[in-house]
Formats: structure tokens, sequence, C-alpha cells
């Protein structure tokens, strides 16, 4: 295998070679190190621990060496958003208040794929505080595409995105507020998970709003994406899909015209579409359906995001807001002026909301939408090419499930003529990842002869 | 903000330019809006909390 090819091979199939010696972990974690320099133009990482990820290979191979068992992700080079506390290395989460703040303790979503072997390499960038949809960082440059290093990557875990697009780490912690995991997943072309809310321990992870936010893997490949989940969550998840060409029989898809197909790019309408078909020639049904109260989310999520960022940074935002950027600054500033009964308003919305999307979800296993409704748009732009003002454009298809707590996942489904990544969304009910992780399999293995899905950037 | 109802004068708004006030009138005019159809729409529903919400999953 060739070290381009070695840069984007599954885990399971790195895993093999490690197991079988054909590559050592500290081989391969100098590859990935020399991969992620010669990124460094993308502004993916605000910390490289190259020393630290160079001693925990050798400690994975020593351990081989000695016979001890392999862990599932033993070897393994990984990322984790900078929000995301990493005992003894400094967690900035993207800003100049924390810039040195160094935590005494892994998150447990770290710890846990320490545990099974995993190499961290670094910590990658994000919109300051996950306070963001753009990525642009005032502090530590703006994340860029790997697909045109002038369009934005999508935030908060823009950084994270990138790397993978670009073949750095085969896996990352990424965090999911209001889209911030499915974002940059669709704007890059990788894929990623928001699970349920709680699925994966927030402990340890700098907090934007407490009852929104969620902590999910990020990876290029479905199956990568389900394992990192597995080992966070501690679940087990069974990913084998039924034999022949109807792997979806029996499922049920929900399709929601109203709010998730108004005012797209062109592009993406019949990219999503086209992949909609695609799922019923593996057997799935198409049901329509409609849920009213999906108007009232985005007023619910957003007093509820601003009220308790606000209260978390209540002191800083008081007494050195010009440490912030501008439009944290802004955002943290409108949520100190939220009357309590607003955010009491919007948890009892947040109820009704749940309830409406339980009793729509007895009708389907899983709803397709798109992840986002345009294509990366150029670094600075206010708008997206459907018009859309841009953070509006970039929450509005995602953050649904934000205030819902349900599952949803963002993966590749098409290209722009341009080489755009286009993302796809499928959501499922709370607590049904595998379910959700199997649809999503299927319909990637379903496209890998699809010219669109065998292409790499070229960074 | 005299203009947006129930907003306490805090003194750090004093400090502000005349456009960032400008600003914050604005988004915090139509997120109040959006509220009110909030609360219209689940008066008779109880708050859930996130600790709740994790329980409930």
């Amino acid at each position: 295998m060739s070290p381009g090819e070695l840069a984007f091979a599954s885990i399971g199939a790195v895993r093999e070679l490690l197991a079988r010696r054909e590559l050592s972990a500290l081989e391969l974690t100098r590859l990935q190190l020399e991969r992620a320099e010669s990124i460094a133009g993308l502004n993916a990482f605000i910390s490289v621990f190259a020393e630290s990820a160079l001693e925990e290979a050798r400690r994975r191979d020593d351990g081989m060496k000695r016979g001890e068992g392999l862990g599932l992700l033993h070897g393994i080079p990984v990322t984790a958003k900078d929000i995301v506390w990493s005992k003894g290395q400094r967690t900035t989460s993207g800003s100049r208040i924390a810039k040195d703040f160094v935590p005494d303790r892994d998150a447990p979503a770290l710890a846990r794929l320490r545990a099974e072997g995993a190499v961290l390499l670094g910590k990658t960038n994000l919109h300051e505080f996950a306070y963001g949809v753009s990525n642009v960082n005032p502090h530590y440059g703006p994340a860029r595409n790997p697909w045109d290093r002038n369009r934005i990557s999508g935030g908060s875990s823009g950084g994270s995105a990138v790397a993978l697009a670009a073949g750095v780490g085969y896996a990352s912690i990424g965090t999911d507020t209001g889209g911030s995991i499915r974002i940059p997943s669709s704007l890059c072309g990788t894929v990623g998970l928001k699970p349920t809310y709680g699925a994966v321990p927030r402990d340890g992870v700098t907090p934007l709003s407490w009852s929104l936010d969620h902590v999910g893997p990020m990876a290029r490949r479905v199956e990568d994406v389900a394992l990192f989940f597995a080992i966070m969550a501690e679940k087990t998840i069974e990913l084998t899909l039924p034999a022949g060409s109807s792997p979806l029989e029996g499922l049920r898809v929900g399709l929601h015209e109203r709010h998730f197909f108004e005012n797209l790019s062109p592009e993406v309408d019949e990219s999503v579409r086209r992949a909609l078909f695609g799922m019923e020639q593996l057997g799935a049904e198409l049901v329509e359906l409609d849920i009213p109260e999906i108007e009232l989310q985005a007023a619910c999520r957003n007093a509820i995001a601003f009220a308790e960022a606000s209260s978390y940074h209540e002191e800083d935002i008081k007494t050195r807001p010009e440490d912030y950027g501008e439009d944290t600054r802004e955002l943290l500033r409108l949520g100190l002026l939220i009357p309590a009964t607003d955010y009491i308003a919007a948890l009892r919305a947040r109820r009704r909301i749940v309830r409406a999307f339980r009793r729509a979800f007895e009708a389907i296993e899983v709803l397709v939408a798109p992840a986002t409704p345009s294509p990366a748009p150029p670094i600075g732009a206010t708008h997206l090419e459907n018009a859309d003002e841009l953070r509006y454009g970039l929450i509005r298809l995602v953050g649904p499930f934000n205030a819902t707590g349900f599952p949803a996942l963002a993966l590749p489904c098409g290209m722009s003529r341009d080489g755009r990544p286009i993302g796809l969304q499928i959501a499922s009910s709370p607590g049904r990842e595998a379910e959700l992780l199997r649809v999503a399999l299927a319909f990637q293995e379903s496209q890998s002869s699809a010219d669109w899905s065998r292409r790499r950037p070229a960074v | 903000l005299a203009d947006v109802p129930d907003i306490p004068n805090e003194p750090w708004l004093d400090s502000l330019e005349e456009k960032e006030l400008e600003r914050l009138r604005k988004r915090l005019s139509s997120l109040r809006e959006a509220v009110s159809r909030l609360r219209a729409a689940a008066s008779s529903e109880e708050p859930v909390s996130a600790a709740e919400l994790e329980r409930e999953r």
C-alpha cells in the first residue's frame, strides 16, 4: 500500500497491517505527522503533539512485542477537536480566553479511545468556543476546505473534517450543538455522527450549551464512525448488512418535503433526491410526513443556546469582551439579555417538539434529508448560494436534531459540478444508532463505484 | 434598547458603540418575537431540562 493509499485506508485495513506487523505504529504515526505538516496551510490543527504521539506509538509497538492484546484502535492515529480535554496538553477551545488551559485529565470520550490503543496526533481547529458554523477563527486562522482552500470547512468541528478529508487521522472526536459535526462533514465530504443526546459523555468537554451539546465521532467511512462511536459510547454496534441486492428491504424512510427540501441549491436537491431513489432501489419504502412543530425548533434552540452559553461565559464576556472574536462576542452579549422566562418558554416548547418527533418516527425508521442546503461557500461570504444567510442556512437542516436530541449522521452523496462535496443527512429515533449506521453503510456501499466517491482533494 | 420590552439596564451596555447596540437590538427583538410564538405554542407544557432530557433518552 502506498503512503497515499495508506492515508485514506479504513481503520480495519490499517489494523490488519499493524496486526500482521507489516507496519509499525511508529512508522504509521511518523507518516501521519509528516502529512499533518504538509497540510499546515489548511489550518486544520491548533496543536500537533508530535513528541507525545511518537512516544505513544512506541509504547503500542512495545506492547505488541510483549504479546499484549491488541485494542480495537491499537496504534491508530486519531485527532480530537480542541475543546475536548486531553491530560497535560493545552486545550484552547479555539479561543484567546482559554489559550493556556491545560487539563489535568482526559475527557472520558478520549480516555476510552486511548484505552483501546489510539494515538492522539493533535487537537483540531474549531470555531471559537464551538460557537459558530464557518470555522473562520480570528485567533488561529480559518480552517480551509481541502477541496478548495478559498472556501470554508464549515464548523464548528471544521479542523477535524479538514484533517480527515486530507488524509490525516483515521477518525476524530467532534462536538455538535447546532450541527457542528454534520455541517463540516457535509462541506468537506466526510462522515459524522451526532449520537443521541447523552450517549457519549460530555464530561471533560468545555460546554457551549449543556442541553444541546453532543459529543460524537467523525471519520472518512461509515464503518470507522461506527467503531469510534461504539468505543466512545461503550456500546456494541452490529453493522452486518443482509446479503443480496435489497439490504434496505422493509425500511421505512421518512421524506419531509416542507422545511428539509425548501430553498436548496439545485445540485443539492438533485443529489439528495438521487440518493432517495437509490435507497428505494435497495428496498426501502419512502413515507411522506409532516411535523408542524418543526417550525418552533429554531427559536427554541436559539433561546436555549444563547442563554446557556452566556451563563457559562458570563464573567469573561463582562470583564474582558475584547478577548473574544467579534461574532462570538455579539452572541454572548445577546444571551446575557434573554429573560429567564424566555429560556423557560423554550424548555417548555422543546417538550412539545420532542413529543411530535417521537410520534412521527413511529411511522418510519429513518428520516433522510440534505445536511446543508448548499455546498461550501467562499471564506468571508455572508450568504450561501441558495441566498440563505450563512449561519441560519447552515444550521436550519441539522438543528432540529439538536433540539430533540435524536441521533443524526451526515455522509457524502455527491459532488457539485465544480468539485464541492454534497452531504446527505440520515436521522433516527433515540438509541437507534445501530440501525442508522447500517442504513448509512448500505448507502455508502451502493455508491462505491460512483465517480465522485473515488475522488480525493488535491492537497 | 428601550424599545425592546423587559430588558434590564445592564451597566456593560453603556460601553457599547451605537452600531453594536443597534445590531444587538435587532437580533434581540427578532429572537424575542420568535420566543413569544413559542410561548403561545407550549403554554401547557412543563419545561424539559438537560438532565431530564438525558434520562428520557
